[in-house]
């Protein structure tokens, strides 16, 4: 059916000069009030609704006026405003087709022509319209495109008649002068839309972004109707991605796990907060009970593989979570807690999640385990003695090793030292442990002459809790001769930090434990403030410099003088020189040049059980100075 | 009444994060003066649990998804012859000890100081 405008009405009405609108005071007066409403930034439909009363106040017929707004893709029409109009016309235009044989508002907005439709009940072109017409109550009906300033169709402007008729030149142009102010309000609402749009969503994937996900979930804590779930995303190699195969690549990874996502979140809130995290809000029965099992299958879903530019990406996240209102009363501080979350899930390993709550449990539920289960492991025989050699620089002869407590519980499994140490002395257990470490040397001691070995010096380190016991001379002095051994086959090693928290009262200590004749060595040198002036009074046998230095005397000009000045320090005023943490044969050679007189570290020996320093030392005997074989050292070989 | 002061105070442990409880139990094992009844995931399960057992001493987790510390302290002092009532929390801001206070705990504790301050408060509270 050929419904194109020019062979429905041209004529009169094909250029509106023909009309004019007798702009009274009334009209003006409305005209401006519509103009005030817009400004003031008025919703769209209300303002078209004005916009065609206005216009119905003012016509000549008794016409009801209408408009129609077209959707993004401008192929089809819904009602936005039609005061007056019975019910049934919202459901008879709606979704109205862009089209040569649609509705006459379809046809106007298809041709971007007015449409005039005189009596639908005569004129045979639009006989399929009669029945609609006809529930409606209408005879006449026209319609006028609505075109942007760059000619783009925003809608049409529709009016009806009960009676039929024949549009004059003026109703032609009041309908322009509507259409026009239509137009205006229109444009104002798609500027608006479009920066809402800039300001809120993400260019990349059109979701939203952090601003309105932190907006949308202040209003939601704000409405208290439930809890509410707040889920950060970090995928983990987005950066191993972009550097591998170009952040246009990555873009697409992050549109296609926008995707992914948006099928997970149900009626909760997706966003993009940042780079590579995206932030989802969970309301209502998401959250609860099940919750671990959705996140979990959240994850899995999420590590399913991806296809991008026929390409197939394997992407993994973690995630952190926090619970409102406990966890945070408000967006700013949910959206913290759940980084703070997602931080010790990333520290856990990939492609995991934590809750905040059980986060900031975790640390202190810990501790609490492992001080309970600390106060037992002595008696349950949880502890051990390793051994780490300390050789001679030059020659590679073992002359000493440290004794290194090591704790292994059935519940905790191995702790590290660095963990428990603090424990045992905050809890003053270390005093037993201390104890019990000397016991255990001077055992093994006694074991290693018994079998014929010669064994070197050992090292053992004293806590502060145990250098602040007055009678501790006495005790090691008592232990030892309790197993016949020798002072002098014990070193005692005090870190520099606790010699100089009250170094009058340390130098006390040190001169009743050289008394002994036990040796005495001071541990992490230069990691602490050391006065020179007491140093030269301590009677120490050996400085040991802290790894932080030897670590970088090959690369750091400064660690390397500062390591030659702690030896030259150390020679001058007596006192041998051991390098701590030695990896590389490089630094090796950088203390033999330097004079160093020993080392420790992975280069020479890690801490080793008993058996295995047994036969280090039988090795030693049998074969001479040799480094250590099973030492895996990731630098240089070891081999001198 | 001073015969049954020397009696172990039956105890219901409720913390929906798991390696607390147990934490908690391996704490308490060795403590004469406590012995635990029951423990409990959530809020919800702990109070079926104490209404269950009748212990004498509810250590109950500030924040819990179904029903938090606070609100368990209030229904348990609103029945007849309460418990005693210890809210744990990682909070050590006031806000959130006088809210468990308010509620009508017994005591509040830092979860950081249990291991210190869980007995010495118990002893007190045993009297």
């Amino acid at each position: 059916m050929d419904r194109r405008p020019l062979t429905v009405s041209r004529g009169p009405f094909g250029s509106s000069s023909a009309g004019e609108v007798v702009a009274d005071a009334k009209l003006l007066e409305g005209e401006q009030r519509v103009f005030e409403r817009m400004a003031d930034g008025a919703e769209l439909k209300p303002v078209l609704e004005e916009i065609a009363r206005l216009c119905g106040r003012h016509s000549r017929h008794h016409t009801l006026y209408a408009v129609l707004l077209a959707n993004e893709a401008g192929d089809r029409l819904d009602v936005a405003a039609a005061p007056g109009l019975p019910p049934e016309y919202f459901g008879f235009a709606a979704g109205t087709l862009v089209a040569a044989d649609s509705n006459p508002c379809g046809v106007a907005a298809w041709s971007k022509q007015p449409v005039m439709v005189e009596d639908f009940a005569s004129d045979p072109r639009w006989a399929d319209m009669r029945a609609r017409a006809e529930a409606l109550g209408v005879r006449a009906g026209w319609s006028m495109p609505i075109l942007s300033q760059r000619g783009r169709l925003l809608g049409t402007f529709a009016a009806y008649s009960k009676e039929p008729a024949r549009p004059a030149p003026q109703d032609v142009a009041l309908m322009e002068r509507f259409a026009h102010i239509a137009r205006i309000a229109i444009e104002k609402h798609h500027a608006e839309r479009t920066i809402e749009r800039m300001t809120n969503y993400d260019g990349l994937t059109g979701l939203p972004n952090r601003s309105l996900m932190l907006d949308n979930l202040d209003d939601t804590l704000l409405r208290k109707e439930s809890d509410i779930a707040f889920l950060l995303f970090n995928l983990d190699s987005m950066k191993q991605i972009n550097d591998t195969l170009g952040y246009e690549f990555g873009d697409r990874c992050i549109q296609a796990m926008a995707e992914r996502l948006g099928e997970h979140v149900g009626h909760g809130m997706l966003a993009r907060v940042g780079g590579d995290e995206f932030g989802m809000v969970l309301a209502g029965a998401d959250i609860g009970p099940g919750m671990t099992e959705r996140v979990r299958a959240l994850l899995e879903g999420i590590t399913q593989p991806l296809n991008v530019d026929e390409r197939t990406v394997f992407l993994t996240a973690s995630l952190g979570i926090s619970i409102g209102p406990r966890d945070g009363a408000d967006a700013d501080t949910l959206f913290k807690h759940a980084d703070v979350a997602l931080h010790r899930a990333k520290q856990r390993g990939r492609n995991g999640f934590q809750f905040f709550e059980a986060a900031m449990n975790a640390p202190a539920a810990r501790r609490l385990a492992l001080l309970g289960e600390l106060r037992h492991a002595l008696e349950r025989g949880e502890f051990r003695v390793y051994y780490q050699p300390q050789v001679e620089v030059a020659s590679g002869e073992m002359t000493g090793a440290e004794a290194l407590l090591r704790w292994k519980n059935p519940e905790q499994g191995e702790v590290s030292p660095a963990e428990f140490i603090p424990l045992l002395e905050e809890t003053g257990l270390i005093l037993t442990v201390g104890e019990w470490v000397l016991e255990q040397v001077c055992r093994d001691l006694v074991r290693l002459q018994e079998a014929g070995l010669r064994p070197p010096r050992l090292a053992v380190n004293l806590s502060a809790r145990q250098f602040m016991q007055p009678d501790l001379a006495e005790r090691i002095e008592a232990t030892l001769a309790r197993h016949h051994i020798s002072p002098d086959s014990i070193t005692l090693e005090i870190t520099e930090t606790l010699l100089m928290r009250d170094p009058a009262d340390a130098e006390h200590m040190l001169k009743r434990l050289k008394a002994v004749n036990v040796r005495i060595a001071l541990d992490d040198f230069g990691t602490g403030y050391s006065s020179l002036a007491y140093l030269k009074r301590f009677p120490v046998d050996e400085l040991k410099v802290d790894k932080s230095f030897i670590s970088g005397v090959t690369q750091s000009t400064a660690d390397a003088a500062i390591t030659d000045t702690v030896i030259r320090l150390a020679h001058n005023l007596g006192m041998q020189v051991l390098a701590e943490g030695v990896e590389h044969e490089a630094q090796r050679s950088f203390l033999e040049v330097h004079g160093c007189d020993r080392m420790q570290g992975y280069l020479t020996g890690r801490p080793m059980d008993m058996d295995a320093f047994r036969a280090r030392i039988e090795s030693g005997a049998a074969h001479g100075a040799r480094p250590d074989p099973g030492s895996h050292s990731p630098g240089a070989p070891a081999a001198r | 009444m001073q015969m049954e002061a020397k009696r172990p105070l039956r105890t219901v442990l409720v913390d929906d994060y798991p390696p607390l409880l147990a934490a908690l139990a391996t704490l308490l094992r060795t403590y004469r003066g406590v012995e635990i009844v029951g423990r409990a995931n959530s809020g919800k399960d702990g109070l079926k649990l104490i209404d269950e057992h009748k212990p004498d001493l509810v250590l109950v987790d500030f924040s819990m998804p179904d029903i938090d510390g606070v609100a368990v302290t209030r229904r348990l002092k609103a029945g007849p012859k309460p418990p005693k009532v210890v809210v744990m929390s990682f909070h050590a801001e006031p806000e959130y000890r006088d809210m468990a206070m308010h509620a009508g705990a017994d005591a509040y504790l830092v979860k950081t100081e249990l291991y210190h301050e869980l007995v010495p408060l118990l002893e007190r509270i045993a009297v």
